[in-house]
């Protein structure tokens, strides 16, 4: 995640790298981790960005951890 | 009985898990659960088995369905020039709050989507990990994603 530090007038913000909702949408090992990353974050009222192409690569990585059986077709769907 | 097992949780650890527990709509059980690897009794990641080339072939074609489903309108929009020139922006602006005093509501629609994947992953093995998903990543960003072999995946 890249992050824009706080200013007085402003909360910070960050940016969500793909690997952090891959983690927590196929339950990594990581997952809590990130999970708590973002709810940190949220709390602290910091705003959430992301390049719309993140949907897409969720969703590949989703259907390569499907194909490699890392994953079943239920935890995919 | 040694001094580790006697030892007592201090109330602010415990309220703390508490809190982490009730973020995510769990009991303190299945929060120290997850948190401990311990998601399906096992802890230890469950290997599915291999998918028929049948299977492969249709969640190929599951895949490439998404192949221009969304469009920015911007094929630099992901750069990661751009990105750190808009958190540059968001850092330097001086704008003025119109009101300072006030404390920003909770965000509750992120607090509410943590919640709900906390739900849902409830009964879900433990899989993978980082590193082999940054290397998915990695090569989809390399051209894998769109069709093409990757060309650089370092």
């Amino acid at each position: 995640m890249a992050m824009s530090q706080p200013t007085p007038n402003k909360p910070g913000a960050v940016v969500i790298d793909a690997n952090i909702l891959i983690s927590i949408c196929s339950n990594e090992p990581g997952c809590l981790t990130a999970e708590n990353t973002l709810a940190d974050y949220t709390a602290k009222q910091w705003v959430f960005y992301a390049p719309a192409v993140i949907l897409t690569e969720v969703q590949f990585a989703l259907c390569r951890k499907l194909q490699g059986g890392e994953i079943d077709a239920a935890t995919h769907q | 009985m040694n001094a580790t097992q006697q030892e007592r949780l201090a109330p602010e650890i415990m309220q703390a898990i508490i809190a982490q527990a009730m973020a995510r709509g769990l009991s303190v059980n299945d929060y120290l659960q997850t948190a401990l690897g311990l998601g399906n009794g096992s802890g230890r990641v469950v290997p599915q088995p291999a998918l028929s080339e049948e299977s492969l072939r249709a969640a190929d074609e599951r895949l490439f369905a998404f192949s221009g489903a969304v469009n920015s309108g911007d094929p630099a929009a992901c750069d990661n020039v751009r990105l750190d020139a808009d958190l540059a922006r968001g850092k330097e602006s001086t704008e003025p709050q119109s009101c300072p005093a006030v404390q920003p509501a909770r965000n509750e629609a992120m607090f509410a989507v943590l919640q709900r994947s906390a739900q849902r992953r409830k009964n879900m093995p433990v899989s993978g990990s980082t590193a082999a998903t940054l290397k998915i990543i990695r090569e989809g960003r390399a051209g894998a994603m769109y069709g093409y072999e990757p060309t650089d995946t370092e």
